[in-house]
């Protein structure tokens, strides 16, 4: 328990140093603080549950694996999602080459695991939550991957403009118009479909 | 220089994310006063996120950190959890399966205790490599015989080779050279020996049987109850000719390889001016 304390006053930069030195321990810290998030996003960016969970997981396999390799030039987080935002637009072409499949999403939203936060719902309101999801999903998913790869890290995570662009691979102003270019598209779309 | 609409637009997004300068911010900010288009685009902007925000956080599943530990350190888990008792026979049966493949190769690799005598005492030099020949490999039919032997030096001494002792090849079956009979293969300037391998009445097969050939130059000689015949020979009648005599030296003279023949054994017939002579050994010089 003293242990666990420890570790989760530490810092990142001191837990990968940890993890460095062959402590398993401060890996799993890192896990736990990071595992929300990484998944939070990939499941936006992919729209699907199994997927999601199956690209973060492989992310923190990368990451432990490549871990002494990691020498603190972007901090623990960036370099977290960088390696989640590489695996999730591996897994997006692969999507798309096989034929996307949103079963696990739409089973996702039905159960209200990742949905519009609510408390009790008529089947009323419950119907029309489920129909903004679909159109939010939908016009999410037409976005070109990176447009949807930005506005995802923003949006959802709150990066800022800089770890985005490390993310991304690419620079703070091309950040800035995709991010432009994806909130007017998605504006459009949502309109189209009413929702707006 | 005030900047157009579609100049500030380009900003709306980092302006809702924070990420102007102060004065870039009161500039657009300055713009969006008199501009009701662009204040409604960036509204419309603005909405989208908040439709999104809205949306519940999507949080890993509870038994994300197990199944992590589960795909970073596999070994740790192989022999708990839930799935123990099946890995454990699957592991069980894969040893069991091991062992019974490994006692079946042993027992192809180990030949019984007679044959291993009989190998031990009878196998040849040239027998193949590594194990010994199957009992489907030696009742196999022999190959025929390769093409005739060609030796390039036909010195006198240097090209004889011996693989047995007469002695030891005495108890070697009687009988002319068979036609079936492999001739020596060469290799590089030497001669390797060839034994061919028997077969019962029954056709059984058996461990195959010394048959010491020896070459004097292009001459093979076989080893028949002492006597080193020459290729050929089939039982006519050889002239004597003895060791130390006149006439010995006298055909040394005219046939170099003379010596080389009568140092084979004891006795030796071979071939020599279209006659079959048999070298004997003058009754008081034998056994030195």
């Amino acid at each position: 328990m003293v242990l666990l304390k420890e570790a989760r006053s530490r810092s990142d930069a001191d837990l990968v140093e940890q993890c460095q030195a062959g402590d398993d321990a401060a890996f799993d810290e890192l896990v736990r603080r990071y595992k929300d998030r990484i998944y939070g996003v990939v499941f936006r960016f992919l729209g699907n549950r199994d997927d999601a969970l199956d690209v973060a997981q492989e992310a923190f396999v990368r990451a432990y694996r490549g871990i002494h390799g990691y020498a603190g030039q972007a901090s623990v987080s960036t370099w977290f999602f960088t390696i989640a935002a590489n695996l999730a637009r591996n897994r997006l072409r692969d999507q798309h080459r096989k034929g996307r499949d949103k079963s696990a999403s739409l089973e996702a939203t039905a159960d209200g695991g990742s949905g519009i936060a609510t408390t009790r719902e008529t089947p009323r309101s419950l119907a029309q939550r489920r129909e903004l999801e679909e159109s939010l999903d939908a016009c999410l998913d037409a976005l070109p991957e990176a447009q949807r790869l930005v506005f995802v890290l923003r949006v959802f995570d709150g990066l800022r403009y800089e770890e985005i662009a490390a993310c991304a691979g690419c620079a703070e102003g091309t950040v800035k118009s995709r991010l432009n270019q994806a909130r007017r598209r998605l504006g459009d779309c949502l309109k189209a479909r009413g929702v707006m | 220089m005030m900047r157009s609409c579609d100049t500030m637009r380009e900003d709306f997004s980092a302006l809702l994310d924070g990420e102007l300068t102060p004065f870039e911010q009161a500039e657009i900010e300055a713009h969006l006063s008199e501009c009701s288009e662009c204040l409604r685009i960036l509204g419309g902007m603005k909405k989208v996120d908040d439709l999104y925000r809205a949306l519940e956080p999507a949080v890993a599943p509870g038994d994300f950190e197990e199944r992590l530990k589960q795909r970073l350190r596999p070994k740790v888990r192989l022999f708990t959890g839930r799935r123990m008792a099946t890995r454990r026979i699957w592991l069980l049966a894969a040893a069991g399966l091991i062992a019974v493949l490994s006692l079946f190769l042993m027992r192809m690799q180990t030949p019984s205790p007679d044959h291993m005598q009989l190998t031990r005492a009878q196998e040849p030099p040239t027998a193949p490599k590594g194990g010994l020949m199957t009992e489907a490999e030696m009742a196999r039919p022999m190959p025929p015989p390769p093409a005739p032997l060609a030796v390039a030096e036909p010195a006198a001494t240097a090209d004889t080779h011996t693989e047995a002792l007469p002695e030891q090849a005495a108890a070697a079956p009687a009988s002319p050279p068979r036609a079936d009979m492999p001739q020596p293969e060469v290799h590089g300037d030497g001669v390797a020996m060839q034994y061919p391998v028997r077969t019962s009445a029954l056709g059984g097969a058996r461990a195959p049987q010394k048959m010491p050939i020896q070459h004097v130059g292009p001459r093979a000689f076989t080893l028949v109850e002492g006597v080193w015949r020459e290729e050929g020979y089939a039982g006519e009648p050889a002239t004597p000719l003895l060791r130390q005599s006149e006439e010995f030296h006298a055909l040394c003279e005219r046939h170099p390889d003379l010596p080389a023949i009568a140092a084979l054994g004891p006795t030796v017939i071979f071939r020599l001016e279209e006659t079959w002579r048999q070298i004997e050994t003058p009754a008081d010089t034998a056994g030195h």
